[in-house]
């Protein structure tokens, strides 16, 4: 088993040293079709390891593949924890990274640097895989960083294009602010146990007295490291207000948006508080917290995506909703719905955005909706894929979106807290939001006429970026029946969360006749009318709608926040270099002194005049003076 | 052989840098003696290394002559793990200078090999003096082959740097030497382990841990010692930038924790809040200082006093675990944390100067602001510059990440807020670094120079060698973690047994 | 009677004459040697009285010697002040000031 184990990283590493250092002799189709077989063997050894889990009895595979750091005292080891949970994480990763290189070879294959492309991804599915099999918080952070690192390769790989490098820089630098926050989450977890081990520190947890710990701004110890880990989850996720690099990494090539920005790193949050959930349910603040700012993501995130006219960002603001989703879940301790939501949305978003660029491909590299329309019957392979995922996405029912968003709203609504129902009201009337911006986006780009231009030249672009998309247009239609998996699935060391679930066929009309079935039909006339048959609702023209359109906008001002404090940063430091640094340490003291003792000495100069009858003078005035004080003593 | 190597380790180059000067000026000759002499060092280094027996926390390899019995002073050499891997960086280090130089045309060559040659024995004669006026003597000698390099092959405006390089170490140094003789002058004895066994009073051992570090934390340098640094780096030539960051800052921290911690420690712990206040200033505030330079030396010089200022909190919040949780083994790994910062440090910085060097060999220029798009010209020396640039803000997978990792574990058991400042440099760091890179290597070419700039051969393999050894660094901390435990386990009990 | 002390109030008179003719003299180069040939004729003053009033021969020796000297040395000087002389054509001290800092 750990041969098996330590192979899937072994061969996405191998593809990515491979392909990246490989002569230009070796030719770009056949770099692809060697990195995608290696990723394709990487993931039969996870499906194979998937079997083994769930035809064992709940067995765990824990080892250490070697010691990191292995002194008195400290203990690292880079190694795995193979339970159910990362093992299905395992194969959903290594699945999407399959279709995507699949995919890729034909969408990237006039790219100059398609070898580059190619090391980077399988880097990127080395980094993610290393994050999953984690068994302690050290190699969580390096696969954390890893992908962190990968991404922002990535989304900088039209360096040319200044956006790009913009986009690039600002995605590092919000999942540094996170990464900071998270690195002191988890040395706060290590000074508890002295550990890093998921094994160690959870055994330890229930000696551990939490009222004799210290405090840190009101919250006990847990509660505030937690909180810290969280707001490390809070930039890779992109949740409020860490989000706003995620529609900018759209800048990169689009099986990325598909693969890092949609379906694996941005989930890598939403995993790390699944694999810490002893640790979560512990907390009280934090994980209301969670459930605040999943909310607030998933609404507000989604009302920008109704009036983006890029198609990718509005996918990539729908992600950013779909993942506040997710992490309302994870708000009620709920980590297995959200896990299952994960799960689904990992098929359909990735659905959508190969889609996505699919479309982009064939108007040759137009992303702006205004200058679509019509494309149903050009691109119909396409069209269909993308009405499966769009379907998904609002959760129609029998979909594996209906599934999962529903179990979401149904826990929600099960929690009967004050704060659990508002989040469950705004997680609503978000569906609400998303059936609109998706059957807006659905019908502004298929529907209609064409508006760029020449129709005729529009065709499907070529069977091998196809394949990926029906594949995954399967797996978003039937994941969703597996719900009894995920309400099943036991946490390492926390057990089976109890879930309210009696059967599929009572879960299913239980689920249609749910509110949510009533936003889906609202949803559906509200974007028919407005964007399907061109008609204007009176009622949207009142002032306060107007306003809060206005206000949706701006998208909150958050990009501009962070410009903002860039701007600071870089203003106080060139402050700080020119009054501090060269101002007082340099001119004061260290240039300072120097000419202070030149001016002393300036001063002394005047003494030696260079006429022989001063010195006389003052030698004979020193000497009375000299002879003077020794009289006066002597007498 | 084995009785007499680090005699030979030390007298080897500096001999060899002598005989030099008295080479022929052909060059290529030159450089085959230099690269080979610096070779053999370097295998000596190796040899010294497989010898030496990490299990126990004694010096090994002691060479102890009478000098001048008179006064005490001893021709004590020997050497622990943490002066293993010091003397390893260095003749790394000098080795990689050694093959840089080559690619270079310069006046006086023979001269300017001399010198880090010199340099090269000066610094292993640091690292493994015993004998504190032995250690004095390396220490100050150094100055010299530094002061000729700097001032001889140097930039525009070399002589105010190499000056103020000079006057400002110098007068550090007088600080040291003094403490050594009023240590001496209570002990008879200039054998560094009966400073270990000395007892001082505490506001003795304030006055000389006082003394002492501000003569380290001026060779660190630590906030608000630091000026000399970004002048003497912009100044010197690329080598020179090399050594002085790689090797020069390294004296300093060696010296505190050979010379300061474990024997002054109840002096330390009574005034160590002033200094990990200023280890936190170098960290955030010299980081910010970096973001907007817009030279890139300039720039890597502050990011290095921001890096050193990791080492130095690693030294000087171990009195406060000792005070917190009393037991050895945190004091240990926080230790063990500035050691691997110090030695990672050195690898980075080496090879982010090198890069430097490599963009003003081409382009003539030093300004973030006249370059840009270096990556259509130079792909593959490109992405070194982002390896190493990535390096330099910690990323895991690299060696820095696990010095600052373990410092920032350190600094939380100490203090939660100490662990907040420090780990702002994920923040800071990587601002700096990658802002350059975006401003450098990404974009639109500036230049009009159309040939082929890309990496040579000599820097292809100069880089990646470093980069190997970054990544080995990163990848697999454990050995150099568990080769140094001993030696650490031992000078943290030096430090307890005095508190 | 014409004891010791009247011929020490002398020679320290004499000594406080050329003192006062260095400090005061600010003209010719050559009255600064004189006064400093005075200084020394002063001091063998003192010599010869101690000598004479200790019946000790040698300060009287002495005298002798820092005569010798004094005529060597004067004799130095004055040659100096000739090539001085030769090069700037004036004695005067307010021009001779290259020690000022």
């Amino acid at each position: 088993m750990e041969s098996i184990l330590l192979l899937i990283p072994i061969l996405l590493l191998a593809s990515s040293i491979i392909i990246g250092l490989s002569s230009d002799s070796l030719n770009k189709f056949y770099s692809g079709v060697i990195s995608t077989s290696l990723v394709f063997s990487s993931l039969i050894l996870s499906i194979i390891v998937l079997i083994k889990i769930y035809s064992s009895n709940d067995e765990i595979y824990y080892d250490n593949f070697y010691d990191w750091i292995s002194i008195n005292g400290l203990n690292i080891g880079i190694g795995y924890l193979i339970d159910k949970f990362s093992s299905i994480m395992l194969v959903v990763v290594l699945f999407i990274s399959f279709v995507v290189h699949v995919y890729s070879i034909g969408y990237m294959k006039h790219e100059e640097d398609f070898k580059r492309f190619f090391s980077y991804i399988a880097l990127f599915t080395f980094s993610m895989i290393l994050l999953v099999m984690s068994n302690n918080l050290i190699q969580l952070f390096i696969g954390w960083e890893g992908v962190g690192l990968v991404s922002y390769l990535l989304i900088g790989f039209f360096y040319k294009k200044s956006s790009a490098i913009k986009a690039n820089l600002k995605a590092f630098l919000i999942n540094r602010i996170g990464d900071m926050f998270f690195i002191l989450g988890i040395v706060m977890i290590y000074s508890l146990f002295d550990s890093f081990d998921y094994r160690t520190m959870f055994l330890n947890l229930d000696s551990v007295n939490l009222s004799n710990l210290e405090t840190y701004f009101g919250l006990n110890y847990i509660d505030f490291a937690c909180l810290l880990l969280f707001i490390g989850a809070m930039a890779k996720s992109a949740q409020i207000p860490l989000h706003v690099w995620l529609p900018d990494s759209m800048e990169g090539p689009t099986p990325i948006s598909a693969l890092i920005h949609a379906a694996t790193m941005v989930t890598a949050g939403i995993f790390m508080v699944g694999r810490l959930a002893p640790f979560y349910e512990l907390t009280e603040f934090t994980t209301d917290f969670i459930l605040i700012i999943g909310a607030s993501t998933a609404l507000f995130m989604g009302l920008i995506a109704i009036f983006e006219n890029d198609i990718k960002k509005v996918i990539a603001y729908s992600t950013i909703s779909q993942l506040g989703y997710m992490v309302s879940a994870l708000g009620i301790n709920a980590y297995t719905v959200s896990f299952f939501h994960l799960f689904t949305h990992a098929f359909f978003k990735a659905l959508l955005f190969l889609c996505a660029g699919s479309v982009i491909m064939s108007l040759h590299h137009n992303q702006d909706i205004r200058k679509m329309g019509g494309l149903k019957s050009k691109l119909p392979v396409t069209y269909a894929c993308f009405l499966i995922g769009t379907l998904c996405i609002i959760g129609f029912p029998l979909t594996s979106g209906f599934f999962s968003k529903d179990l979401i709203l149904e826990v929600m609504l099960y929690e009967e807290t004050t704060i659990s129902f508002i989040a469950y009201i705004m997680l609503l009337i978000g569906a609400l939001v998303t059936t609109i911006y998706s059957l807006r986006l659905m019908f502004i780009v298929f529907y209609g006429k064409y508006r760029g231009g020449d129709v005729e030249e529009i065709s499907e672009q070529s069977n091998i970026i196809l394949i990926p998309l029906i594949l995954l247009a399967v797996l978003s239609l039937t994941s969703g029946y597996i719900i009894k998996v995920f309400v099943d699935l036991p946490i390492f060391m926390y057990g089976i969360k109890d879930i309210h679930y009696d059967g599929m066929v009572t879960y299913i009309e239980h689920g249609i006749l749910s509110p949510a079935t009533l936003t889906l039909v609202l949803g559906f006339f509200i974007a028919k009318k407005l964007y399907k048959d061109n008609k204007e609702f009176l009622f949207l023209e009142n002032n306060f709608l107007v306003e809060i359109k206005k206000v949706i906008k701006t998208k909150y001002k958050f990009d501009e926040l962070f410009l903002y404090s860039s701007d600071v940063l870089k203003k106080t430091s060139i402050f700080v270099t020119h009054k501090l640094d060269i101002g007082i340490i340099e001119n004061v003291f260290v240039n300072g002194v120097p000419k202070k003792i030149n001016s002393f000495s300036k001063i002394l100069k005047k003494t030696s005049s260079g006429y022989l009858y001063h010195y006389a003078f003052s030698i004979v005035f020193s000497l009375v003076v000299i002879f003077g004080i020794i009289l006066v003593r002597v007498l | 052989m084995i009785a007499n190597i680090l005699s030979s380790l030390i007298w080897l180059p500096i001999i060899s840098g002598f005989l030099i000067l008295f080479c022929s000026k052909k060059v290529s000759y030159l450089n085959i003696y230099n690269i080979f002499i610096n070779f053999i060092v370097f295998l000596l280094s190796i040899f010294l290394l497989i010898n030496f027996n990490e299990s126990s926390p004694e010096f090994q390899f002691v060479e102890n002559i009478h000098w001048i019995p008179s006064l005490n002073i001893f021709y004590y050499l020997g050497v622990d793990a943490i002066s293993v891997l010091l003397i390893l960086l260095n003749t790394i280090i000098f080795l990689i200078v050694s093959i840089y130089n080559s690619t270079l045309s310069l006046k006086k060559t023979n001269h300017y090999y001399a010198s880090f040659l010199i340099a090269n024995g000066l610094t292993i004669g640091v690292f493994c003096a015993l004998d504190a006026i032995l250690f004095y003597i390396f220490f100050e000698a150094l100055l010299i082959p530094m002061f000729l390099i700097i001032g001889i092959w140097g930039g525009a405006n070399r002589i105010y740097a190499s000056i103020k390089f000079f006057i400002y170490t110098f007068l550090g140094s007088i600080l040291l030497l003094i403490s050594f003789l009023y240590i001496n002058s209570s002990i008879s004895s200039f054998n560094v382990n009966s400073f270990y066994g000395a007892n001082f009073s505490l506001i003795e051992q304030e006055w000389l841990f006082m003394a002492m570090a501000i003569a380290f934390a001026i060779k660190i340098p630590m906030f608000p010692f630091h000026t000399w640094l970004p002048d003497a780096h912009v100044e010197a030539p690329t080598s020179g930038s090399v050594v002085l960051a790689a090797i020069l800052l390294k004296v300093g921290a060696y010296g505190f924790i050979r010379y300061v911690l474990p024997v002054v420690p109840l002096g330390a712990m009574s005034i160590d809040i002033y200094f990990i206040v200023l280890s936190l200033i170098a960290i955030v505030y010299v980081g910010i200082v970096a973001i907007s330079q817009n030279d890139m030396k300039k720039l890597i010089a502050y990011s290095s006093i921001s890096h050193m200022g990791f080492v130095t909190l690693g030294f000087f919040i171990i009195f406060q675990l000792f005070d917190n949780t009393s037991s050895a083994k945190d004091l240990v790994i926080s230790l063990s944390g500035s050691m691997y910062q110090i030695i990672s440090h050195g690898f980075v910085s080496a090879a982010l100067f090198i890069c430097v060097g490599s963009i003003y060999d081409r382009y003539k220029t030093k300004k973030i602001s006249d370059l840009s798009g270096l990556l259509n010209q130079m792909p593959i020396y490109s992405w070194f510059f982002v390896f190493f640039a990535l390096a330099n803000c910690g990323l895991p997978g690299t060696s820095s990440f696990v010095g600052e990792l373990l410092i920032i574990m350190s600094a939380f058991k100490a203090n939660f807020i100490y662990a907040f400042l420090a780990s702002g440099t994920l923040i800071i760091s990587a601002v700096y670094s990658l802002w350059l890179v975006k401003r450098v290597i990404y974009g639109e070419i500036k230049t009009d120079l159309k040939e082929n700039l890309d990496a040579n051969f000599v820097e292809r393999f100069i880089l990646f060698s470093l980069a190997l050894i970054v990544i080995i660094l990163g990848v697999y901390p454990d050995y150099m973690m568990s080769f140094m435990n001993i030696t650490l386990q031992h000078i943290t009990e030096n430090i307890i047994i005095k508190l | 009677m014409i004891t010791m002390s009247h011929y020490l109030v002398f020679s320290a008179l004499l000594f406080c004459i050329s003192v006062a003719g260095i400090f005061i003299n600010r003209k010719n180069i050559l009255l600064l040697l004189m006064s400093i040939e005075l200084m020394l004729l002063a001091v063998n003053t003192n010599f010869i009285v101690f000598s004479h009033y200790s019946n000790d021969i040698t300060g009287q020796v002495f005298v002798f010697f820092i005569l010798a000297v004094a005529a060597a040395e004067s004799a130095i000087g004055l040659a100096i002040i000739v090539s001085l002389f030769r090069i700037r054509n004036s004695l005067e001290i307010n021009l001779i000031n290259n020690l000022k800092g």
